[in-house]
């Protein structure tokens, strides 16, 4: 080990994550002795952490920027930086910028009183920025650790609600399930192989070594940890349950924030490791591509609680990355990407609509599909947008949504996978009808009692602006997307 | 200047249909009027430069379609063919316009009207301009849409509706035809572009092509594509119905549109396209054969119509017919020099027509009009002067068209041009007959009419007689003037605009065949015309005897119900296809099969489903645990299933067990 790399370059690159931990540590010592303090009489300094995140967030995003590196190992072969890394943090951190600013009215309203929250938000992000650029297993072990623990804290955050705790629980038991099954797996491929080290894997791979029935064995174990984290069925079973029971800001993270560090590193180890033999874990990405579409697609045809409702389309949009990920070629991971973004940037202005119907004093209650009844005569510009992202959910053209769904059918017919695409195609037609009658709602249901919502608060409306226009204007010029994401995967394909 | 000839009338149509009701009638018309009449005066000048200072003028203006391989500019081009078109188009709109705010000046909706009017001209403007196959195909679609704007103008009226519902349609088959035209040039020249597409056409001269599973030449498919859409749109044998019903319109639109202009777009489009079909010799023969059969058939069909809007209608046919064979037998001049000739004394057979019209309440029956000679005079005179012109009287401008058409046909010395030419002078026989048939009836016999309409008969205002005495002018002269200019042997006139290939030229053969054969045409003008005269003025008993005889009323229902063509249509095809539409299509596959298996059965099916796959959701975790170890089982046995296993589970399987799955519930039911 060079030392005098490490101080000379490895330090240099890994600044943004190094300036987090400082301070997520000094956000620490600010809040365990400024909240206790009998000077100040205990002040409430939720809203005040919950900026000074985002403060914080802002800056590290820019370091990120302006960490370009083409690729680069570091750490002695435990990290990388390369611009796959780099863009999926910036995605991240974004991204989490934009689900706090969502959740901001939530706290104030529903009193999330502890500043802890958003230093676990915090300790998540780190563990996500660690997760796109590890470079061996250990590492990627390590990082899901951090970043899965930290969300099992987020979904039991609500003390009081026996829903949370529920969420809680099981999202940590069953987490601790998949993480077993992944840590059996790289335990398997490292028995076998010797190396935990990617690069090592890719050149052993590479080689062509004989069809190893274990290591492939060692696969499909990491590969349903992966699924699991991803919530692709058939692993999904507790992402509707922890998206119900979980507080709303936390499912907001859950459902936007996570998927793309996963996609990631799902990239860099099957492609850029195992990218050589497809066949390992092609239809194995098939196989849960379409049961996820299958699942996402009928089970929200019979979901009363629009939370339950949006983690089962998340289910399904997840189907449609996989499907991309299992064609095996440039174009399908390109597709891939692409479609992660857009489901994110999609995602956080349902979210937001979502936000804005909770932000309601009076009823404290799981919203359901009927709440959205009435928000054409309260609020019609929300319902114009709320009814302009869903159809782009849906994949109505000339949407962004529809403009990602091209993309990844494309790339699956290329690659001739004309079964599963027409397949997914065909059951992506009942997960339209879900989407169209949550616009029928908005719009033609009648009810009698009125509920009143408070105007909506500034920063969503910033990000519901955003992400609106963002969804209609798209496909004017896709060039910038586009540009980001192929330059994302051509760090993995050779 | 090229570009305001093209925008001027979208201004005018802009301004005059959109801020009409705060313009009004006068103000809109002023608008569109004066937009047309600049665009006019522009379209003169680019003639001066163009066609007769001899610089044609090229302007790419935009990317429209940039798609990779497909690209379509916003271009204009401006050569001798192009503001040949210009002059007439703009000249005559412009009367036209002039004529509408009088002849309209009664309708409410003035000011759509003239919008409506000013649109067409804009959009035949862009069709003629236009310097690719796409941007013409816009033209072609605008001026097809303006028309049907116009023909319904009086929405109330249902034959109006009718004829303006058939007007589409109809021309929707031409356009399909174009279409795929078009569709075929830019699979074999990558291009729409005329200067491309044209300079690779030799190339392409043995090419063949499977069309439709027919082995034909490329060019000859081409060729035929294309004039399947000048058939439509230029009324030729077949798709020629709805022309004659085109007349419920507003006779200006008559007059602009179904006589002088739209019609000939597909006469332009064959002249535009001259540099492909020299070279698919088939295509010229069809397009021969086709035009000299309209000619005939619409002449005869016109012998014994007695609206007297309908009777210049299939003249108009007619005429087309003989500048379509002008261009099937390579004399593109020649046909586009009857296209202008014909507009101008078309145009004014029609503002005359509409001028009768007018002037008896709107009465169009002829048999109801006679003896307005005195009473009309000036409409009479206008009439005479565009029926002499129209029926190719010695040094009128019709006859320095028109027999040079039958000349060139007869100098081919092929049979297309041949049956080209003897139909032609036959239709010429029937032509002078009809002209002054509705002459002879309308003008110079004893006032049939009722006597309020007779006493309240009028001659048109200035604003109405002033297009007419315009159009007079040139459907006098421009023949003799334009002559030597546009057809002459060795004028440089038309430069490359239109091409003839050598092999094809043969406008010196036609100054030397039979003096006979020259002469016959006129001297059967002459004798029809005098025939017509002599029968209704001395022998009208012997004609009415001959009517009600058995086979002079075969004869005169035949040619009186247009041989018969809508009859055919309606009974054989429309009436098929309706029922199709309904009985077939719509009841027993829309309404049935697909609604059964598709929103209905499925949707019942799928909720069905969803109901059962919710059930899998229990909350238990020990029920998720083993989910997702069942999962990982499925995924592992997947993996142990070799290569050799799977090519045993055929996916035409698999497809059988997803639909079985879905209909097991329905089929336990139902037992």
């Amino acid at each position: 080990m060079l030392f005098i790399n490490l101080f000379e370059n490895d330090l240099k690159l890994f600044l943004p994550e190094f300036f987090l931990v400082t301070a997520i540590l000094t956000l620490v010592l600010y809040g365990s002795v400024y909240s206790v303090s009998k000077e100040y009489n205990y002040p409430l300094i939720n809203v005040s952490t919950c900026w000074a995140t985002i403060f914080t967030l802002v800056n590290t995003f820019i370091l990120v920027l302006f960490t370009r590196e083409v690729s680069s190992v570091i750490f002695n072969g435990t990290f990388i930086c390369d611009l796959l890394s780099q863009n999926a943090k910036l995605f991240v951190i974004g991204a989490t910028i934009v689900c706090l600013l969502i959740s901001i009215p939530y706290v104030r309203n529903y009193q999330v009183n502890s500043f802890e929250y958003f230093l676990l938000i915090l300790l998540a992000v780190f563990g996500l920025m660690l997760l796109c650029s590890s470079f061996d297993l250990i590492s990627v072990y390590l990082a899901i650790e951090l970043q899965s623990l930290c969300l099992y804290v987020l979904a039991a955050f609500n003390r009081e609600s026996a829903y949370s705790t529920e969420a809680g629980l099981k999202y940590f038991i069953l987490g601790a399930f998949a993480s077993g099954l992944l840590l059996f797996g790289m335990s398997i491929i490292y028995g076998f192989t010797g190396t935990t080290n990617f690069e090592d894997l890719h050149i052993l791979f590479s080689l062509d070594a004989e069809n190893h029935q274990a290591i492939q064995t060692g696969i499909i174990f990491i590969s349903c940890a992966f699924l699991f984290k991803m919530a692709a069925s058939p692993f999904h079973v507790w992402s509707p349950d922890v998206y119900d029971g979980a507080p709303l800001n936390s499912t907001i993270f859950f459902a936007v924030v996570p998927k793309i560090a996963l996609i990631v590193i799902f990239l860099r180890l099957f492609v850029f490791c195992f990218g050589s033999q497809p066949q390992y874990w092609q239809y194995l990405a098939s196989f849960c591509a379409v049961s996820s579409v299958v699942t996402g697609s009928f089970m929200a045809l019979k979901q009363r609680k629009l939370k339950r409702l949006l983690a089962y389309s998340s289910i399904g949009h997840v189907g449609y990355i996989l499907i991309a990920l299992s064609s095996g070629g440039l174009e399908g991971f390109h597709a891939s990407m692409i479609y992660i973004v857009t489901y994110m940037l999609m995602g956080v202005g349902v979210w937001s609509v979502v936000s804005c119907l909770e932000n309601n004093i009076s009823v404290k209650r799981t919203r359901t599909l009927a709440d959205l009844a009435m928000i054409s005569r309260t609020n019609p510009v929300l319902a114009f947008s709320s009814a302009i992202l869903i159809f782009s959910m849906a994949g109505v053209p000339p949407l962004a949504g529809f403009y990602a769904k091209f993309c990844v059918f494309t790339s699956s017919i290329n690659a001739s996978m004309y079964v599963y695409s027409i397949l997914i195609i065909l059951v992506s037609v009942v997960s339209t009808y879900y989407y169209i009658r949550l616009i029928k709602t908005v719009y033609f249901e009648k009810v009698s009692i009125k509920a009143f919502y408070k105007p909506i608060s500034k920063e969503i409306s910033l990000v519901l602006a955003f992400s609106f226009f963002f969804t209609i204007f798209f496909f004017i010029n896709p060039n910038l997307l586009w540009l980001v994401t192929y330059e994302m995967v051509l760090c993995v394909v050779q | 200047m090229y570009l305001n000839i093209i925008f001027l009338p979208f201004l005018g149509s802009f301004i005059g249909g959109f801020f009409g009701r705060f313009l009004g009638p006068n103000g809109s018309a002023i608008v569109t009027t004066s937009c047309i009449g600049f665009s006019c005066i522009l379209s003169m000048t680019a003639f001066y430069e163009v066609a007769l200072a001899g610089c044609p003028c090229y302007i790419k203006l935009a990317p429209w379609i940039d798609s990779e391989l497909f690209n379509v500019p916003w271009g204009f081009l401006f050569d001798s063919l192009t503001v040949v078109m210009l002059v007439v188009v703009t000249f005559i709109s412009t009367l036209v316009h002039l004529y509408s705010t009088e002849y309209m000046s009664h309708d409410p909706h003035l000011p759509r009207f003239m919008a409506y009017l000013s649109l067409f001209t804009a959009f035949m403007l862009v069709l003629v301009t236009g310097d690719n196959y796409m941007q013409m195909f816009l033209g072609w679609e605008g001026i097809g849409l303006s028309s049907y704007l116009l023909i319904n103008f009086w929405f109330t009226r249902l034959q109006a509706n009718k004829a303006a519902i058939k007007a589409m349609i109809v021309n929707r088959i031409g356009d399909f035809g174009l279409a795929l035209g078009i569709f075929m040039i830019y699979i074999f020249f990558q291009s729409v572009e005329y200067c491309s597409v044209f300079a690779m056409v030799p190339f392409f001269a043995d090419q063949k092509v499977c069309f439709l599973s027919l082995n034909c030449n490329l060019l000859d498919a081409i060729g035929i594509l294309l004039f399947i859409g000048a058939v439509g749109k230029s009324a030729q044998l077949g798709l020629h119905t709805w022309l004659p019903d085109a007349m419920e319109g507003p006779t200006p639109v008559s007059a602009l549109i179904h006589a002088a202009t739209l019609v000939t777009a597909g006469v332009f489009l064959m002249a535009r396209s001259s540099p492909l079909l020299e070279y698919a010799n088939g295509a010229l023969s069809v397009i021969t054969v086709f035009g000299g059969m309209t000619a005939f058939f619409a002449a005869t069909t016109g012998l014994l119509q007695n609206d007297l809007k309908r009777v210049i209608a299939y003249s108009t046919c007619s005429q087309l017919g003989y500048m379509v064979f002008a261009c099937g037998v390579s004399n593109y001049a020649v046909g586009v020099f009857h296209l202008a000739n014909h507009a101008f004394f078309k145009a004014l057979l029609f503002l005359s027509a509409g001028s009768v019209i007018h002037g008896v309440s709107d009465e169009q029956d002829m048999r109801k009009m006679g003896g307005l000679r005195r009473l009309l005079p000036f409409t009479y005179a206008m009439m005479l002067i565009g029926s002499l012109s129209l029926m190719g009287m010695p040094f009128l401008t019709g006859f320095y068209s028109k027999d040079v058409i039958l000349e060139v046909a007869y100098a081919k010395y092929t049979i297309p041009g041949h049956f080209a030419y003897w139909l032609g002078t036959f239709a010429a026989f029937f032509t002078a007959f009809y002209s002054m048939r509705l002459a002879f009836l309308t003008f110079l016999s004893e006032p049939n009419g009722y006597r309020p309409i007779i006493t309240n008969a009028h001659d048109s205002p200035i604003r109405m007689a002033l297009p007419l005495a315009i159009l007079a002018v040139p459907s006098i002269f421009i023949g003799f003037i334009a002559r030597d200019m546009i057809i002459g042997l060795g004028s440089d006139f038309w430069s490359n605009a239109i091409f003839v290939h050598p092999k094809n030229l043969n406008s010196i053969d036609a100054e030397f065949i039979p003096h006979s054969m020259k002469l016959l045409p006129v001297g059967l003008s002459i004798l029809g015309a005098s025939s017509a005269v002599i029968f209704y003025s001395y022998q009208s008993q012997a004609l009415y005897t001959l009517k009600i005889s058995e086979l002079g009323r075969k004869i005169y229902t035949f040619l009186n119900r247009k041989w018969f063509f809508d009859k055919v249509y309606n009974e054989y095809i429309t009436q098929k296809f309706l029922s199709f539409g309904y009985h077939t299509s719509y009841k027993t596959i829309d309404r049935g099969l697909i609604e059964i298996f598709g929103p209905m059965g499925f949707s019942t099916v799928v909720m069905k489903k969803a109901n059962l796959m919710r059930e899998l959701q229990t909350g238990y975790i020990y029920h998720y645990a083993f989910f997702i170890f069942i999962g990982t089982g499925v995924l592992i046995c997947l993996s142990l299933l070799d290569k050799l296993t799977l090519s045993f589970i055929d996916y035409r399987i698999l497809c059988l067990l997803v639909a079985t799955a879905f209909a097991s519930r329905q089929i336990k039911t139902s037992l």
